[in-house]
This record gives structure tokens, C-alpha cells and sequence, in this order.
């Protein structure tokens, strides 16, 4: 008797989906907004705005390929079935310096918001900077060893945390912009705050951070519950949620009054928010401003936003593991990042490496002093900036070279295409996003001093990592391995229980081979 | 403090906006998997033990299946679902049959679906063999199983001779207890065999 292995364990369901995405991007607000204005200052609407359109046609971007192909890897596989194992890399070590930089910017941040006035501000205390580090490590080793114990993050728990927060966010706002927004004082500050291009610049890139993470979903497709027709769903869902926080914090920032000072002046509260000081605790902050609420808030918020936070740069910890995983079953990455052991189940080399990674850019940010932030930001937005780049291009030719595979959802506003004697359709909003998304990796290498040098060096360390191991294994650096995509296409589809995309993907394919 | 006019305006459109995206994404049309699953539940009544579904060519009942999910979620236990392939001699036991396949995934996709519904854990596998009826039983034997499932629709008051001869390959080699379901089009009639009770029983019950 032959058995064949079943792979049809679908336990995420479509809130499910939602809050693990939200876990990782939702967070990012949380950590982009103090950045943002304190850079943008009073352009920080635009800034937002700007990063925002981008994120839409990202994330578009990312539902049209996750609903097409509904495996665990995302921007990796995408790019690797499109462009290659070359550029595959490329895109999946972009990735992973972006969940490396996820471990320890958030772990960073979970640590900001406990300092907030109404936890622990001796924390926040300048003198008491290298304790606020300590604290910072100790949270990246606990995500670490619970993650190398294998104790796994509940999707129950995201799904909890994903729904208080969206509660919180939503009343923040709401209360906000009821009680304490003034839109001629909004107007005020665009005019007289508008920072320099310079500045500007470096807000987009900053703002793009508060949209990273769409990714997760299309991490989590093998677990979905009717992935193709599920995370399209979800997917928009989660954009158009993001990016309405992310605009109406924005606005909100900028038309409210900030704190006086001793001498009975008033700080912007944009400037209050950026400085150096609180730019790790924003929201915590903002919200304690509110009138009627602001007291409440002032507990809530840092505790709610504090736990949103651990549970992302625990994303990052496993996350990194899965896509080395992933790139290793496609000989991307030597086999050692497939190897589980044998007692807890868990890739334990994998975890502490990228776990050491992120503790030396923790040391490395550490040494930046008042830029620290800054430092991990830049990293972040290059990371994501690249790998999203090469998903764009990797949209675009799949839509020629893989026409045969269903799209359950297209990207809006096509016209037709013949490229290379090939017939197809283009999306003007995925040029738009690509050349977008480009804009913005050119401006973070402009603007970002440091940005500039550690993300090339880490891609550049990458390829040469990636070609000692090709060359070593007798496989092309350049080229690709063989593989049967169609098989793998069909099977990926049978597991994800798309019956009715696979008879369509079938059928296509069959058709190519009759009329070829 | 009296909220100005954009104010009030801007705070409905976040909140109205967030709410009517949240329940956009949770409300869905059902899937066909998804709406035989509701039918197929809602004919379900209440039975016990850990359960092992088969499904193959000839036994296909996702009212079972629906009984059997209840029974466990009842009784806090596992469902398996399996399907087996029967594969001719004719043929080696790893031969490519996609048709084949590909309805073994549709059953066991809506078993899934059904289960889901009904809020118990399942597993599912498909088990490729020479004959139904041994397959059931080592598969029986390997989840250590307390109640097999067997189940077909009744066409025109006849079952079929496939299923009577896995039911009687069953019964009689089997020592766990077996359910044997027989619904009608429209799934509304049962009839259950089980070796304990001394129904159908040829030798094997435990």
C-alpha cells in the first residue's frame, strides 16, 4: 500500500490572514510615524501620501502574485519564477536584511513604547540609554530562544491583537480628529513647516517603512483556508486599512496643538513627536494628548502598541527562518538552512544566525547614538525598497511568460502589449508602482549616508555567499537550476485546495502544448 | 470643545471606512466547497467516537462525513478522512492517474470544508491500494481508529455492489466498529451497521 502525504492543513482563516498580516505591518506605523515627521516636518501628509500610492500598487502587486501562486516564500518565489535563481537571491536576501532589521528595530521599539510616561519613563531617561539597550537585547534573546525552544506564535493571538488594535487605532483617530484636530492650524503647518527636498526625500523613504510586511500574508498562503480566493480579500482589506491610519495620523499630527513649555511657548507637536526623544514612542504620546480620552489612552496605547510590536519582531524571527527555508529548497541557500533539529524541531542554526545578524546591527545602531533609529530605518526601507522592486519586475514578465497560470485577481487598468513577438497585458499601476517604488530606492540611497553603504554591502556579501556556494555545489551562478514548473504549479494548487484553478491551469497548459 | 464641521466629517469617514472594508473581507461568497459543506452539515445529528472517513469511487457520503465531524467535536477526537485509489493490477501502484486524483482531492477538499464548519481538527490522506476494503483496514489500524465511516447516496433505491462488497470486506475483517451510511439524493436517510451491536456482524467486532 503507497500513501501519499496530505498537505491540505488549512487552519488560517480570513481574519486569520488579515491579523497576520496586520501583525507585521500594522506595527510599522507605530515605528514610522515619529521618523516620518520629524524629517517631513510639515510636508510629513505628503510624505505619507507619496509612500502610500506606492504601497497601494504594492500591494496590489502582491495580491495579483499571491492569489496566482499561493506558496510559502512570496517576493522570493515571485521573482525567482520570473527572473531566475540570480535574481531570486537578490530579492530573498533583500528580504532577509529586511527580517533581520524587523527583530531588532522592533525589539527597539516594543522597548521605546514601555518607556513611555505612563509605564516606565526611567527608561526613556538620556543617562539611562545603555539599561533602554539592555532591554532592547533582552527582548530580541527571549524572541530568539522561545522561537529556538519552538514555542510557536498563536494565530489566535494575532488575530486577538489585530482586532484591539484596530479598535485602538480607529478611536484614536476618530477622537482625535473630533476633539482635538483644527484644520487651519494643518494648513498652518504645511505652509510654514515645509521642510527641504532633502528632507522630503528622505521622509518617502521613511514613510514606505510604515507600509512593510504585506509580504506575511502571502508567507502564510500553504496555511490559508482557500488562499486564491482568500487573500485577495485580505490583502486589499489590509491596504486600505494601513494607509487610511497611516494618511489620517499624518494629517491628524499636524493639525494639533503640541505640549507648552516652561517659558509658555508651544511645541509643534510634529517636532515634539520627532525629536529624538519620543520619536520611539509616537502614538503612545499623541494619544495621551487627546482631550476626554488622552488619560485612558496614555496606559492603553503603550501597552497595546507595545505587544503589537513584540509580536513583529517575533515575525521576524521566524519569518527569516522560513524564507531561508524556502530559499534553500530552491538551492538558493545552502541545505544547512533546511536542517531542523532533531530535539526541538526547530531550525536552530538558521534562527541564530539571522538572530546574530540582527544583533550586530543592534550594536551597529547602538553606536549611532541619537541616529540609532535612523540607522535601522535606513536599512529597512532598502531592504524593502529592493525586494520590491524585483517583484514589480518580476509581475510584469510572468504576465507574458506564465500566461497558462489563473489569475483569480489582475491588477486594474491593463492595455495590451506585444513585447518580443509575445502578446500580453501591462498594468498602468504596475508601472506606476515600479517606477515608484524605484524612486524611492534611489532616494534612500541619496539621502541616507548610511543607508547607502550597509544595504549594497549586504547584498554584495550576499552574492558573493550565493556564487562560493553555486560554484562549490557545481550549479550556475547566473542561470537557473531545471525545474518543472508546471508540476510544481499543479501540485501547489492541489494543496491549496484551488480545485477549480488547477482544472483552468491544466487546460491551459494543455492547450499551449497542443498549439505549439 | 465643540468638534468643527470637517472634523466630525473626517472622523465618520475613518471609522465608517474602516468598519465597512472589516466587513467586506469577512463576508465573502461562499465557495462551492463552503455551501456543500452547509448542506451537508445541516443534516448531521449527533454520533461518538474517533472517527476514520473513507472516501473512494464508489463511497462518497459528505453527510457522513458531516455526522462523523459532529460525533468528534462532540467527543473532542480527530477525524481522518481518506481516500483510496483503487489501482488495477493492470497498472503499478505509483501510475499517474490525474482524473483519479483530482477527484480524491475534491472529496477530500469538501471534507475539510465540512469539518471546518463543524469546528473539529481533521486529517486528511490519500491512500493509493489494490482493494478498498484492505486499505480501509490498515489505514483502520494505523490511526488506531474507534469508528470507520463508510456512507454512499442511494440512487434509485439501490446502492450499488461496489460498496456491499467493501462493507462486507469490512465488517468481517475489521475489529473496530463501523458505521455504514446510505443516504438518498437528497440525504436524508441513514442506516448504520455496526459489528457491536451484532448488526451485519460476521465475526470481527470488537
Amino acid at each position: 500500500m503507497s500513501k501519499t502525504g496530505s498537505e491540505l492543513r488549512r487552519a488560517v482563516t480570513t481574519w486569520g490572514s488579515y491579523a497576520w498580516g496586520y501583525a507585521d505591518v500594522g506595527a510599522d506605523i507605530y515605528v514610522a510615524l515619529g521618523a516620518v515627521v520629524g524629517i517631513a516636518a510639515g510636508a510629513s501628509n505628503i510624505a505619507f501620501g507619496f509612500a502610500g500610492l506606492v504601497y497601494v500598487c504594492i500591494g496590489l502587486a502582491y495580491t495579483e502574485l499571491a492569489a496566482a501562486y499561493p506558496i510559502a516564500g512570496g517576493g522570493q518565489f515571485f521573482v525567482t519564477r520570473a527572473l531566475g535563481d540570480f535574481m531570486g537571491f537578490i530579492a530573498g536576501w533583500a528580504v532577509l536584511l529586511d527580517f533581520t532589521i524587523d527583530i531588532s528595530l522592533f525589539a527597539w521599539f516594543t522597548v521605546g513604547y514601555i518607556s513611555s510616561p505612563r509605564l516606565i519613563p526611567w527608561l526613556a531617561a538620556p543617562e539611562h540609554h545603555f539599561y533602554y539597550f539592555l532591554c532592547v537585547l533582552a527582548v530580541a534573546g527571549f524572541l530568539t530562544y522561545i522561537n529556538v525552544l519552538g514555542v510557536r506564535q498563536s494565530s489566535r493571538v494575532n488575530e486577538i491583537v489585530a482586532a484591539i488594535d484596530v479598535c485602538t487605532e480607529t478611536f484614536i483617530l476618530a477622537c482625535g480628529f473630533l476633539f482635538a484636530w483644527h484644520p487651519e492650524l494643518l494648513l498652518n503647518t504645511m505652509q510654514h513647516h515645509w521642510p527641504s527636498s532633502d528632507d522630503l526625500l528622505k521622509g518617502v523613504s521613511f514613510a514606505i517603512v510604515s507600509f512593510v510586511g504585506l509580504e506575511s500574508i502571502s508567507q502564510a498562503a500553504e496555511e490559508t483556508q482557500r488562499p486564491s480566493s482568500v487573500m485577495p480579500r485580505t490583502s486589499i482589506a489590509l491596504i486600505l486599512t494601513i494607509l487610511i491610519f497611516a494618511l489620517s495620523y499624518s494629517n491628524l499630527v499636524l493639525g494639533m496643538h503640541g505640549p507648552v513649555d516652561a517659558s509658555g511657548h508651544e511645541t509643534a507637536l510634529y517636532s515634539f513627536l520627532g525629536n529624538s526623544q519620543n520619536n520611539d514612542k509616537a502614538i503612545a504620546l499623541l494619544a495621551g494628548f487627546l482631550p476626554y480620552v488622552g488619560g485612558a489612552l496614555a496606559y492603553i496605547v503603550p501597552v497595546v502598541g507595545a505587544f503589537l510590536l513584540l509580536i513583529s519582531s517575533n515575525s521576524g524571527v521566524y519569518g527569516a527562518s522560513r524564507i531561508a527555508y524556502s530559499m534553500g529548497k530552491y538551492q538558493l541557500l545552502p541545505s544547512l538552512f533546511q536542517k531542523t533539529n532533531r530535539k526541538t524541531k526547530t531550525p536552530v542554526i538558521t534562527i541564530l544566525i539571522f538572530s546574530g545578524v540582527a544583533l550586530i546591527e543592534l550594536l551597529a545602531a547602538y553606536r549611532q547614538g541619537d541616529d540609532a533609529i535612523n540607522f535601522l530605518l535606513d536599512l529597512y526601507a532598502f531592504g524593502a525598497a529592493l525586494s520590491y522592486t524585483l517583484v514589480f519586475v518580476a509581475l510584469i514578465t510572468l504576465r507574458y511568460t506564465d500566461q497558462a497560470a489563473p489569475r483569480p485577481f489582475r491588477m486594474p487598468l491593463n492595455f495590451p502589449l506585444t513585447v518580443g513577438g509575445r502578446a500580453g497585458t501591462v498594468s498602468l499601476l504596475s508601472l506606476v508602482g515600479l517606477a515608484g517604488i524605484f524612486a524611492i530606492l534611489v532616494f534612500t540611497i541619496m539621502t541616507h549616508p548610511i543607508g547607502r553603504i550597509a544595504g549594497p554591502s549586504w547584498v554584495l556579501l550576499g552574492i558573493i555567499f550565493f556564487a562560493i556556494y553555486r560554484t562549490r555545489n557545481r550549479r550556475p551562478v547566473f542561470g537557473s537550476v531545471p525545474r518543472d514548473w508546471v508540476k510544481l504549479h499543479e501540485q501547489t494548487l492541489a494543496n491549496a485546495g484551488e480545485l477549480e484553478m488547477l482544472d483552468e491551469y491544466r487546460e491551459a497548459v494543455s492547450k499551449r502544448a497542443t498549439s505549439s | 470643545m465643540i468638534p468643527n464641521p470637517i472634523g466630525i466629517g473626517i472622523a465618520l469617514v475613518i471609522v465608517g471606512s474602516v468598519g465597512s472594508t472589516l466587513y467586506w473581507m469577512l463576508h465573502p461568497a461562499l465557495s462551492r466547497s463552503a455551501l456543500m459543506a452547509q448542506t451537508a452539515s445541516s443534516q448531521a445529528s449527533e454520533i461518538s467516537g474517533k472517527v476514520l472517513v473513507v472516501f473512494s469511487a464508489d463511497i462518497n457520503s459528505l453527510v457522513l462525513m458531516a455526522l462523523a465531524a459532529r460525533m468528534a467535536k462532540r467527543e473532542h477526537a480527530t477525524v481522518v478522512a481518506i481516500y483510496v485509489i483503487e489501482v488495477p493490477y493492470t497498472l503499478p501502484i505509483e501510475a499517474d492517474l490525474p482524473q483519479v486524483e483530482r477527484r480524491a482531492l475534491a472529496a477530500l477538499n469538501a471534507a475539510e470544508e465540512v469539518a471546518r464548519k463543524a469546528g473539529v481538527d481533521i486529517e486528511t490522506r490519500m491512500i493509493r491500494d489494490r482493494q478498498t476494503g484492505t486499505a480501509v483496514i490498515r489505514a483502520a489500524q494505523e490511526e488506531g481508529a474507534s469508528l470507520i465511516v463508510m456512507g454512499t447516496y442511494r440512487e434509485h433505491g439501490y446502492a450499488g455492489a461496489p460498496l456491499a462488497k467493501a462493507i462486507e470486506f469490512v465488517t468481517t475483517h475489521t475489529t473496530t466498529d463501523v458505521l455504514i451510511g446510505v443516504s438518498s439524493i437528497d440525504a436524508k436517510s441513514m442506516l448504520s451497521v455496526s459489528p457491536k451491536d451484532g448488526l451485519g456482524d460476521k465475526g470481527g467486532s470488537r
